[in-house]
């Protein structure tokens, strides 16, 4: 089975707002996977909701939505992955923001491809994993 | 005086100064891990010396070496210093030296020497040990009427976190309960392949033991174990050992999808305000900003 990781900036695409024509470039890598979020992701999509205080109903739905990915939690394997790659970054000279760096670690420490509309999460390629993204 | 009676001092001494020695090990970190054979060895007496008259025999104490020095001297030390504080304080058991205490537990056993024609037993250390005890009549009854109310093992339950495990000396665990004592447990060996799973996990065990005290140890033969755990136990057992991707996904109840039309079709006619990539991007841009003139 194909699992991805998707990163919150592709998910941000698939919330109601008008098309964009990242969706539709995205569309195909993701049909027919397993689709994968970081419990980081997870929070940047609830906090997306609150600022613009949704209400009970939509976010009702994004609970909905969240339901059909597989969200994976933080764990202790998880945790050494965030000090490997932020360390690992700032060895590069490249430096991950703390949330960032658990996105990229989630899918350095599943091996998962990453699914990123991010220019900052392209930093996975040099940690040796693997990236998709449409970005130009 | 009657050999099975020198034969009852030599013995109810030997293993009272083994069982201080194996209390003084347990608040110790070096020598924990002491084979209990050379333990013994070292706490073995040996008769070395006999004067007729008053009957005094000489004993000796183990090997003169590493081991004479850490465990059998004050081993040694606590017996005489227990019998001491009984007789000349007429101390009670509860208020010794723990180490001492358990040597008294051995000791009982000369309580009926005294009726024997015996008056007094004087125990005069030598060399390292410049320490001297007496027990007679009165001290042995105290000690024989203390032991007799030390509590005898029953069937308990406690629950508690299975915090140690050591395999060293037998299949041994230390388990803390929710009431802040500590229990030794034993196991026998068909529990021995369930262990590891139940490692710092709050578990109950049941089997015969003697209960816990504010400052001692309590001790369990356990018959059976089970985890016991609450839902934020669980997640903090989860941290440590994380489920697979596929077992987190049948947890989920979570597969593929066929196409994103499946994501899309949970939002119905909702629409948003404002362009959700965009706010996600200021927003990580903030978060960045924020971080780089923090480290600058």
């Amino acid at each position: 089975m194909d699992d991805l990781l998707l990163d919150t900036s592709v998910v941000s695409f698939l919330l109601p707002f008008k098309i964009r024509p990242e969706q539709k470039l995205y569309a195909p890598h993701l049909a027919g996977r397993r689709l994968i979020l970081s419990f980081q992701s997870v929070a940047e999509l609830w906090l997306l909701a609150r600022k613009n205080a949704w209400g009970n109903c939509r976010e009702e739905k994004l609970r909905m939505f969240l339901r059909k990915f597989l969200v994976v939690p933080a764990d202790d394997g998880l945790a050494e992955a965030w000090a490997e790659v932020t360390a690992t970054s700032a060895r590069l000279g490249k430096r991950l923001e703390t949330a960032d760096a658990w996105i990229v670690a989630t899918a350095f420490h599943y091996e998962l491809p990453l699914v990123t509309h991010d220019r900052d999460q392209l930093i996975l390629q040099e940690l040796g994993g693997r990236v998709i993204t449409e970005l130009p | 005086m009657a050999v099975r009676d020198l034969a009852l001092i030599a013995d109810a001494f030997e293993r009272a100064i083994l069982r201080a020695a194996e209390v003084i090990l347990e608040g110790r970190t070096r020598g924990r891990g002491r084979k209990p054979k050379a333990i013994e060895e070292q706490c073995r007496l040996f008769l070395v010396g006999w004067r007729s008259g008053s009957a005094v025999a000489s004993f000796e104490v183990g090997p003169r070496n590493q081991l004479f020095s850490e465990v059998a001297e004050p081993a040694l030390g606590a017996v005489i210093d227990g019998l001491a504080q009984i007789q000349d304080e007429g101390a009670s058991l509860d208020r010794i030296p723990r180490a001492s205490r358990a040597a008294m537990v051995e000791l009982a056993r000369l309580r009926p020497l005294f009726d024997r024609a015996i008056e007094r037993l004087e125990i005069v250390g030598s060399d390292d040990i410049q320490r001297r005890a007496v027990v007679d009549q009165q001290s042995a009854v105290i000690i024989a009427e203390a032991v007799r109310r030390v509590p005898q093992p029953e069937r308990l339950v406690v629950t508690g976190r299975l915090d140690r495990l050591d395999g060293h000396e037998g299949l041994a665990g230390t388990l803390w309960d929710r009431d802040g004592r500590v229990w030794t447990c034993t196991f026998p060996p068909a529990l021995e392949a369930e262990l590891p799973a139940l490692w710092r996990r709050r578990v109950e065990v049941v089997g015969m033991g003697i209960a816990a005290g504010p400052d001692a140890r309590g001790k369990l033969e356990v018959e059976t174990i089970r985890p016991v755990e609450g839902p934020l136990e669980e997640r903090g057992r989860r941290f440590w050992k994380a489920p697979s991707l596929d077992q987190l996904a049948i947890e989920q109840g979570v597969g593929p999808i066929g196409t994103i039309e499946e994501l899309l079709s949970v939002w119905g006619e909702e629409r948003l305000e404002s362009d959700p990539f965009q706010e996600l991007m200021a927003e990580r841009a903030r978060r960045r900003l924020e971080a780089r003139a923090a480290r600058d």
